[in-house]
């Protein structure tokens, strides 16, 4: 029975999210249970979250929400065939017979002979991330802080209503065990603010927009004062937005969450699975060119305290700092065991993702970068997710400004950029120094021709 | 229904439904409204690739949430653990947080229905070899009618859903949700372009609907998507007419419609349809509805996952704004009836008023009729998905099978684009509404602040005189 510090009082310690003997003695008992029932490898995840979301609307509290969760993955193994089990429920009867399923999910499956664990050997050393930062507060302070943080929105007289303004706060444990004798964990805290004003014209038309800052430490989040402030500009600066006309221009995608948006496809098309398929837009380019010479692309999975930090991947295959691109060539893909094996590559220890990446810049700033453009549009905000994966179409809704001599003229909306990323890639006019944290791909703005606008 | 949820999800649990129904019934007087709901989740996923059998997983997830509303304010909390002292925490912790002092509001009444929309199956029990017999039909069929296909992935998942519900005015509610889904996708080469063509198909009736009929439609229709792809060109880049299909194509209601009328944000009076309530947002051809009652629908709902029932609700009548979509809490606080438009993701989650089965009635053009009536725009068949900002109204769908009209004929397929356009513009420049109603695949799924649900969308073909197709190609 998973026993708690107080039943929806905010941990503390991390023995009050979970206690770490309880974690590997659940993985020892669900190991046990799968080579009982004739598993030749078991693999698991066990997870644990407990959190508090704090919702407020025009001062007024609108949700207070307590979260708590468990969770359990199972994978077994035999001759090179697999059967997976996920749960929520711990208890020892259940898991019983969920094994039992797994398995004979697994004799329905086929061979594979790239399926299974890690290779013996291949171990992951542990790491203190520093990953682990309750935030000490009350649920009253919480939302007294929120409420706060909808006020700080209201620095214009523009801004009459709001969406609101949220908070966020949670911890994890996280276990990765197997049947080889790895047994890793981690525990880790996330805290977010965020808030969404509402901006109106004299004609009464609506924008909105948002801002957030998010962090393991509480500390470490954007002062209230400055985050309002920030979702204030964004909202009214959106005021008036129109369409332009359909054009060939230079298009900048503002950092990070723009500039993000538009370079993970990039990420996808190194993923393995896509590689041995045969369906990414980069086909086989490791080794080769695929963005400016100018540009570099670095991995970096330890960082002290980072949000997208981690010493081990989903299959406890030790991550590694490494670079990604380097002078515009690529110098590695992200595999995972299985697409490493399809490859015939080593594993890099990407299972579930890539870590923490940094992008170099060529420009010391956002205006900079729209001074070497001239013309063109700069994005601000994207919806809808048009993006083919195997041809490297891309074409997506945008709001922004419109760009000229270098500088903000007006607002746009209700516009779409669409091209081949393949080309918008090699055709990258210059990077901003202006990255942020808050997206896993921490790259500054970055300006590319090589988009089409479709507008009026 | 309820014995039988008795029986598969408060049984095993030992947990008695009265005691339920007291904790759901034991709030103070000030608090206007609170629930207890329980659910159990049970899901069979395979998935054939390259020829094998690769992926077979099954999962298992239960819990129960206790939910406390005062006035605007909802207190919420959850446990994975249906024991009797776990709800007591959960009911303690999300009453904790209630203020107090009463609001003036009253709930309405639900209305009553008896018609249940899908049966109580359980697709759990399609046995695992007829399910992996049909998707190595699926392979091979797909491999003999194209025989450059580099790969055939075939999915199927089952699904099926006990909900218990328990609100504080003694409302007892239970259901009992099946759902199966199938997804079809084959990778075409052919020199040295690639493309891949989709087909799927969600239902809550039962396995019997898993055929060869099914299978052979899957297969041609992906397959032919992946062969027009192969041949797409270039997109138009501006505003054009488009004529939009019958079926999937609704995704414009969905986006363009659907979610400024969520009662959430009419309450806050942030959606671009805040304060229109009678007046004219769209065409007057266009009458639009949301309707949880639609039979074996993916979106269809015997209840809400606040014990209402599924309703048919008119949002837009002729043009003119009928009606928003309500969960309780909103409903009351706007003095409208409930609609039966509460849904949670799942226990873990609190409700919000969501979409169930969104469409548009139909009318009386032909699809000939639109395309011939067009001399330079585009006729799109088949979308991903889309997405709103519902305060400007603006939203964006984007096409995956599409095709470019010239002098009234279509001539060349063209590629995937995003369209884009405010909502109550481009609603209002429906111009021609076709004569046969058709829904969509029934695997949709909408997300709104996290939560993820199943939904259904529909509409007859349409003429859209302009909006913005997101392509490459500008004049």
């Amino acid at each position: 029975m998973l026993k708690q510090h107080t039943p929806f009082c905010l941990p503390t310690r991390e023995d009050e999210v979970v206690p770490v003997a309880r974690l590997h003695a659940l993985a020892e008992q669900v190991i046990a249970l799968g080579k009982k029932a004739g598993a030749d490898q078991v693999k698991v995840h066990a997870s644990v979250s407990q959190g508090l979301d704090i919702e407020v609307h025009e001062q007024a509290v609108e949700q207070v929400n307590f979260q708590r969760d468990k969770a359990l993955s199972v994978t077994v193994y035999q001759g090179h065939k697999k059967g997976t089990i996920s749960t929520s429920d711990w208890s020892s009867d259940h898991l019983d017979q969920l094994i039992k399923r797994a398995m004979a999910l697994c004799a329905v499956s086929e061979h594979d002979p790239c399926q299974g664990l890690a290779p013996e050997g291949m171990v992951a050393e542990p790491r203190d991330l520093e990953a682990f930062h309750p935030w000490h507060i009350t649920v009253e302070d919480l939302i007294l802080t929120t409420q706060e943080l909808e006020r700080s929105m209201r620095c214009d007289p523009r801004i009459q209503q709001s969406e609101g303004a949220q908070a966020h706060t949670g911890v994890h444990a996280v276990l990765y065990a197997d049947s080889m004798g790895r047994a890793y964990h981690r525990y880790s805290s996330e805290h977010s603010m965020a808030c969404m004003p509402i901006a109106q014209d004299e004609a009464g038309a609506l924008e909105r927009s948002y801002a957030y800052t998010a962090d393991r430490h509480a500390e470490r989040l954007m002062p209230l004062e400055a985050l309002g402030q920030l979702a204030c500009t964004r909202a009214v600066a959106r005021l008036g937005g129109r369409p332009i006309p359909s054009q060939k221009v230079p298009v900048v995608f503002d950092a990070s969450d723009m500039a993000a948006s538009f370079l993970r496809p990039f990420c996808r098309a190194l993923g393995g699975r896509a590689q041995y398929r045969g369906e990414s837009f980069l086909q086989g380019i490791l080794g080769k060119s695929c963005f400016p010479q100018w540009m570099n692309i670095n991995e970096k999975p330890w960082e002290v305290g980072d949000l997208y930090a981690s010493w081990f991947d989903a299959e406890g295959v030790p991550t590694r700092p490494a670079p990604v691109l380097t002078q515009g060539v690529v110098n590695t893909y992200f595999l995972n065991l299985y697409a490493a094996r399809r490859l015939n590559m080593t594993p890099t220890g990407h299972a579930g993702g890539w870590n923490r990446l940094r992008v170099s810049h060529t420009h010391p700033s956002q205006e900079a970068l729209l001074q070497a453009i001239g013309t063109g549009l700069l994005v601000t905000e994207m919806m809808g997710g048009g993006e083919n994966p195997i041809t490297g179409d891309y074409s997506r809704g945008v709001s922004g400004f419109w760009v000229e001599d270098g500088a903000i003229s007006f607002p746009v909306k209700t516009v779409t950029v669409a091209g081949n990323l393949k080309e918008a890639y090699q055709h990258l006019i210059g990077i901003a120094d202006d990255a942020n944290h808050l997206s896993e791909l921490a790259v500054g703005s970055i300006a590319t021709e090589g988009l089409t606008v479709a507008g009026v | 229904m309820l014995k039988m949820v008795q029986e598969h999800l408060l049984t095993p649990a030992d947990l008695d439904p009265h005691v339920v129904v007291a904790l759901a019934s034991r709030m103070p007087a000030h608090i206007d409204w609170g629930d207890v709901y329980v659910q159990r989740i049970e899901s069979e996923a395979l998935s054939l690739e390259e020829g094998k059998l690769k992926n077979a997983s099954y999962s298992l997830d239960q819990g129960a949430a206790v939910r406390i509303n005062q006035g605007t304010h909802t207190g919420f909390a959850y446990s994975d653990d249906l024991s009797v002292n776990a709800l007591e925490q959960a009911h303690q912790a999300a009453l904790g947080i209630a203020r107090s002092g009463a609001t003036q509001c009253v709930a309405l009444p639900a209305r009553h229905r008896s018609v249940a929309a899908y049966a109580p199956h359980n697709p759990m029990l399609l046995p695992v070899a007829q399910k992996i017999d049909w998707m190595r039909w699926v392979d091979a069929r797909a491999r003999s009618v194209e025989p450059r296909l580099s790969d055939v992935q075939c999915s199927l998942r089952t699904t099926q859903e006990h909900v218990f519900f328990a609100g504080m005015d003694g409302h007892v509610a239970a259901d009992v949700r099946p759902l199966i889904v199938v997804i079809v996708r084959v990778t075409l080469r052919v020199g040295d372009r690639c493309e891949s063509g989709r087909a799927s198909f969600g239902t809550r009736a039962d396995g019997s609907v898993v055929d060869e009929i099914l299978a052979e439609r899957l297969v041609q229709k992906a397959i032919h998507q992946a062969r027009t792809n192969l041949e797409a060109q270039a997109a138009p880049a501006g505003s054009y007419p488009v004529v939009l299909a019958s079926g999937l194509p609704g995704v414009l209601l969905h986006e363009a419609v659907g979610h400024g009328l969520e009662g959430d944000f009419n309450r806050k009076g942030i959606s671009v349809y805040s304060g229109r309530m009678g007046q004219q947002v769209t065409s007057s051809l266009c009458t639009i509805v949301d309707d949880g009652t639609v039979p074996d629908q993916s979106g269809s709902l015997n209840i809400d996952d606040e014990g209402i029932p599924g309703a048919r609700n008119v949002l837009v009548e002729q043009g003119i704004l009928k009606n928003y979509m309500q969960d309780r809490v909103n409903a009351r606080l706007m003095n409208m009836p409930p609609t039966g438009n509460g849904r949670r993701e799942s226990y873990a989650c609190p409700p919000m008023p969501r979409m169930t089965n969104t469409y548009m009635l139909p009318g009386e053009s032909t699809l000939e009729e639109m395309i011939a009536s067009v001399k330079d725009g585009v006729y799109a068949v088949d979308f991903s998905g889309g997405q709103v900002d519902i305060t400007s109204g603006d939203f964006v769908f984007s096409t995956i099978e599409a095709y470019r009209i010239q002098n009234g004929r279509i001539t060349y397929p063209v590629k995937e684009a995003t369209l884009i356009g405010n909502g109550p513009e481009v609603m209002n420049r429906v111009t021609m509404v076709g004569d046969t109603l058709a829904f969509d695949d029934g695997t949709g799924m909408c997300g709104k602040n996290g939560q993820s649900v199943p939904v259904g969308i529909g509409q007859p073909a349409l003429l859209v005189s302009s909006v913005t197709f997101g392509g490459t190609e500008h004049a």
